[in-house]
């Protein structure tokens, strides 16, 4: 009877040793402090949002052609929650800087994050931007069915009435929250007179409009589009500085003589310390994929812009809107 | 007719042997995936699109589609057999479809939420195709304060469905809300209730929060029970008797009804029309003491509610490109990849298509139904394994699929603190199910409250000026009036027949 | 008796959940921003409220309700119970530090043992077979990130 004891716990602990020596054997595969090869496994592509959005969408795509051209597994992990912080401590503060983590940053997790907060929990330094490789430019529009037939009616109307308009954001300091800033600045108006509509998703915030719940729309293109096509919403003007290949139509604001230039973007970044060549590699490939036809078909299918910067280029206009945007957020009196 | 002529030439391409291939294949794995206890639809859905991507547009969403409805399918299946919702919406079916499958039904209980599923699917469908551009303007009227009457109509099913003690009911719900509040603030988007704890920033998930309280302490309480097996022996016909389906027929059509019209607005999820359909059913019943034992019109109801708000959503989907739930934004995501905008151009764009789409939901609908009445036997068989070996395996997965959900080990924490805490609040008979309604449907609440706030320039009265919200209040007015008069008659005969409260 | 005391208790833990909501509720008030007269504190202050006038009712005021008792397991089935208790918060700590497959088996078995009447050769079959499922599920089909083990153990 004793003996059998003993030998069922024998035959256990060897069954449990194999299985921890499956397993350690695969975390094992460290990449060396010197120029490793580099990728040799799967990488992870953190996205802090949920699935479905803009986000989301285009950093699948990156990933794909990341992949292909890599002929490495790029996994996209969902990490939203928190306004984007649950995704950057994730990706940035808990993850490796050995290039087999990397986030689909954004603006509004970046520049507006530390633009907008004294004290943000993830700062500019706690990574590194690798580069852009989406625009989203900001638009206004209004309900189809409004009195506003375009942006001059509606300026003179704000102009009047600045303590009556309602606008859609998703925070106090979103993208939303911005653009509407933007332009009350560059018409004269003071922000803090405006009442904002906080919402839980740009979807919701534009459905808002459409329905008349709230007057002057302040979301991106891709976001404006498809009740906009389906005549819900009429778009007055677009925030950036060229027009947008979705609304060829619609004015850019510097047209109408309003000088505001806001548009979302989306880049890739990878925790502080990743080793240089790394983000080089990074930066050469979305460099090569922003050039590809099938990127930028793929990208225009879900309304977004391809749009490239490199490295030094990205950084540069990151510290150049957190200055600019830091001051605009006090002057709202929203920053924290 | 020019939309018949469309939906038949989408039929015909649906149709086509290898297309019909694949929506069966989306249907199984989609079951198999939606079936693994904790993973709801939204998460098979998010799995389960990349393996789409290696084939034709065509194809690829009519797999889509049968992957839609399977997880749909496959999450109510661990509803009843594990009593482990998949997701919030599927929490309802929980309520009697876990207990019949305990009383050895569990086959006619599936059965049931396959037809129920079925019929409301397809009538979603057909109302997707003749009604879709009619609603699309309705729901747009829906702002903020509608929404906040909304929820307070909502609420009334908390005093419906929480058991003996009205004041116990109360206090969970507002235990619920307070969880649901946890997180970076609406306005400020200030850390509040974490008390400077920041992984708690990213507030509870809801379905850590489910499977602790109804997956978890479920096991817990079966240890004490010295359960054997959850039922031993046959667990019933797989299709359901004829006084069965004779019994679910009108449940399942009010709930559809109910399902539908409510999931017409965006933002109102299966979870909530689920609740509202099983509470309704238990007020028109003459025997609402038997609901939470078991009752089947308790399954069909719910499970019908649950597939016609989605068939529901798929009209806001398609006519305004408005996700209403989970699934559909990921469904929306699989759509976009494909070049498809959902949206009101739509159906003018990509006619063919699209028609194609609404057909092969069709055909997953059948599909699903044809494969998984045969399966439900193979379903059921689960609950056949010895108590001692399904329990390991139930908490296991619990806790991995918790994890998986936001791939966050606190998840996983809150998820055992709960089924924790799930045990004693049953051990006392404080009623869980409020708590888990209010921590659902807590955030819009408040957030349609401070919004309806800012829109009237912090004038309180306009809930009352508006006819849709003012209607609804007087609708909740009324609804909580003879909630609380039919609980007075039935209280002491539930009370006396000693029955365990949900 | 003994229900009239639990409720009791538990009116004391409403109270205690609703003194910290208003308190957080205060903390929120001065964050307000613009003008606006409600914000994030609004909800919280009211639940906070409305739970501590729940949690007096509980203690002072509501006689308990029917003869139903709550019974807790005695003995062996006590003991059991807290084993299986344990060994889940065990697994969330050991799927941190040693990783999926090591914690996955050892927990498994653990389980396998407390709760089913079997010897401990085929526990660690059931085990190993629930560890080989679940990796295929999770980690090759699903490829879910599990966290990568913090000392990697070998023997």
């Amino acid at each position: 009877m004793k003996m059998k004891k003993k030998m069922i716990w024998i035959i256990s602990i060897l069954l449990l040793s194999v299985i921890v020596a499956g397993c350690s054997s695969q975390g094992s595969s460290q990449p060396a402090k010197q120029e490793a090869p580099y990728p040799t496994k799967q990488i992870e592509l953190v996205v802090p949002a949920g699935p479905g959005g803009l986000t989301d969408l285009t950093a699948r795509l990156v990933a794909d052609f990341v992949s292909k051209k890599w002929k490495q597994p790029v996994l996209v992990i969902n990490k939203p929650g928190a306004g984007n912080v649950t995704g950057l401590q994730y990706g940035l503060m808990q993850g490796r800087p050995d290039g087999y983590t990397a986030v689909a940053d954004n603006i509004a997790a970046s520049v507006l994050m530390v633009a907008g907060m004294k004290n943000p929990p993830i700062k500019l330094e706690d990574r590194i931007f690798v580069s852009k490789f989406v625009d989203n430019p900001m638009c206004f529009s209004v309900a189809a069915d409004s009195p506003f037939k375009d942006m001059k009616e509606l300026v003179e109307w704000i102009k009047q009435n600045p303590e009556k308009l309602t606008h859609s954001s998703l925070s106090t300091i979103s993208m939303n929250a911005l653009t509407a800033a933007e332009l009350c600045k560059a018409i004269g108006v003071d922000y803090k007179k405006t009442q904002p509509i906080l919402v839980q998703s740009g979807s919701a915030g534009i459905t808002m409009i459409a329905g008349g719940h709230a007057i002057l729309g302040d979301q991106s293109v891709q976001e404006t589009y498809p009740l906009a096509a389906g005549g819900k919403l009429r778009v007055l003007a677009v925030a950036s500085k060229e027009r947008s290949p979705l609304f060829p139509d619609v004015p850019t604001c510097q047209e109408l003589g309003i000088n505001i230039d806001v548009t979302w973007y989306g880049g890739i970044s990878l925790p502080k310390g990743t080793p240089d060549y790394i983000v080089k590699k990074w930066d050469q490939t979305i460099a090569e994929i922003e050039q590809d036809p099938e990127f930028i078909n793929k990208m225009k299918e879900m309304h977004g812009n391809a749009s490239y910067l490199n490295t030094a280029d990205y950084n540069n206009s990151i510290k150049e809107q957190v200055e600019q945007y830091t001051e605009l957020f006090d002057s709202m009196g929203v920053r924290q | 007719m020019e939309i018949l002529h469309l939906l038949l030439s989408g039929f015909a391409t649906a149709l086509q042997p290898d297309n019909l291939l694949m929506a069966a294949i989306g249907a199984f794995v989609g079951t198999l995936v939606g079936a693994l206890p904790g993973l709801g639809p939204t998460s098979a859905i998010a799995i389960l699109l990349p393996l789409t991507a290696v084939l034709s547009p065509t194809k690829a969403i009519i797999m889509l589609a049968g992957i839609y409805y399977g997880a749909m399918y496959g999450g109510s299946s661990s509803a009843i057999l594990l009593g482990i919702p998949g997701d919030a919406a599927a929490v309802a079916t929980c309520l009697d479809g876990h207990p019949m499958a305990k009383q050895g039904r569990g086959g006619p209980a599936l059965g049931i939420a396959a037809v129920s599923s079925f019929f409301a699917g397809t009538m979603g469908v057909v109302a997707l195709v003749f009604f879709g551009p009619m609603f699309a303007d309705q729901a747009l009227k829906f702002g903020p304060p509608e929404y906040f009457a909304l929820m307070l109509l909502a609420l009334t099913v908390v005093i419906g469905l929480g058991g003996a003690s009205i004041s116990k009911a109360l206090a969970m719900g507002f235990l619920g809300y307070l969880l649901s509040l946890i997180g970076l603030g609406t306005m400020t988007n200030m850390p509040r209730l974490a008390f400077g704890y920041a992984p708690l920033w990213g507030g509870l998930d809801v379905i850590s929060v489910v499977i602790g309280l109804f997956a978890i302490s479920e096991v817990l309480n079966g240890i004490e029970e010295k359960k054997v097996a959850i039922s031993m022996g046959n667990i019933g016909s797989v299709f359901p008797t004829r006084n069965d389906l004779r019994k679910s027929a009108i449940p399942t059509v009010r709930g559809g009804l109910l399902g539908f019209f409510m999931g017409l607005l965006p933002g109102v999820s299966a979870a909530i029309t689920t609740f509202l359909a099983y509470d309704l059913e238990k007020k028109c019943s003459k025997t609402p003491e038997r609901f939470g034992q078991g009752a089947i019109e308790g399954v069909a109801a719910p499970e019908s509610a649950n597939n016609a708000t989605s068939s529901a959503g798929f009209i806001t989907l398609f006519a305004l490109g408005i996700p209403a739930s989970p699934p559909l934004a990921v469904l929306l995501g699989g759509l976009m990849i494909y070049g498809l905008t959902p949206g009101p151009m739509l159906f003018q764009q990509n006619p063919d298509f699209v028609w194609a789409v609404i057909a092969s939901m069709f055909i997953g609908n059948i599909v699903c139904l044809v494969l998984n009445l045969p399966l439900v036997g193979l379903w059921a068989k689960l609950t056949q394994v010895p108590f001692g070996i399904l329990a390991p395996i139930i908490l296991l997965i619990s806790i991995v699929g918790t994890y998986t959900i936001r791939n966050d080990m606190l998840d996983v924490l809150v998820a055992l603190i709960f089924g924790i805490l799930g045990y004693f609040l049953k051990k006392f008979h404080w009623p869980l199910v409020p708590l888990i309604i209010c921590f659902i449907l807590g955030p819009m609440l408040e957030k349609s409250l401070l919004q309806s706030f800012a829109m009237a320039f912090e004038n309180p009265f306009i809930f009352f000026q508006r006819p849709i919200s003012l209607s609804l209040i007087v609708a909740t007015g009324v609804f909580l009036i003879i909630s609380i008069i039919l609980r007075r008659r039935t209280n002491s005969r539930i009370a006396s027949s000693g029955l365990e409260e949900i | 008796m003994k229900t009239l005391l639990a409720d009791r208790i538990a009116g004391v833990i409403l109270f205690v959940i609703g003194g910290l909501a208003v308190f957080e509720a205060i903390r929120l008030y001065p964050l307000h921003i613009g003008r606006s007269i409600v914000g994030d504190e609004t909800f919280i202050g009211f639940l906070g409220v409305a739970l501590m006038i729940l949690g007096g009712l509980f203690i002072f005021v509501f006689k308990p309700q029917g003869d139903k008792q709550a019974e807790f397991p005695t003995g062996e089935l006590r003991k059991r119970m807290l084993l299986v208790t344990g060994l889940l918060f065990a697994y969330w700590v050991l799927l941190q530090v040693i990783g999926y497959t090591a914690s996955t088996f050892i927990i498994g078995l653990g389980l396998f043992r407390t709760m089913g009447a079997y010897g401990w050769l085929r526990c660690s079959v059931f085990a190993a077979m629930l560890t080989v499922v679940y990796y295929v599920l999770f980690v090759v089909w699903l490829q879910s990130p599990f966290p990568e083990p913090s000392i990697g153990i070998l023997l």
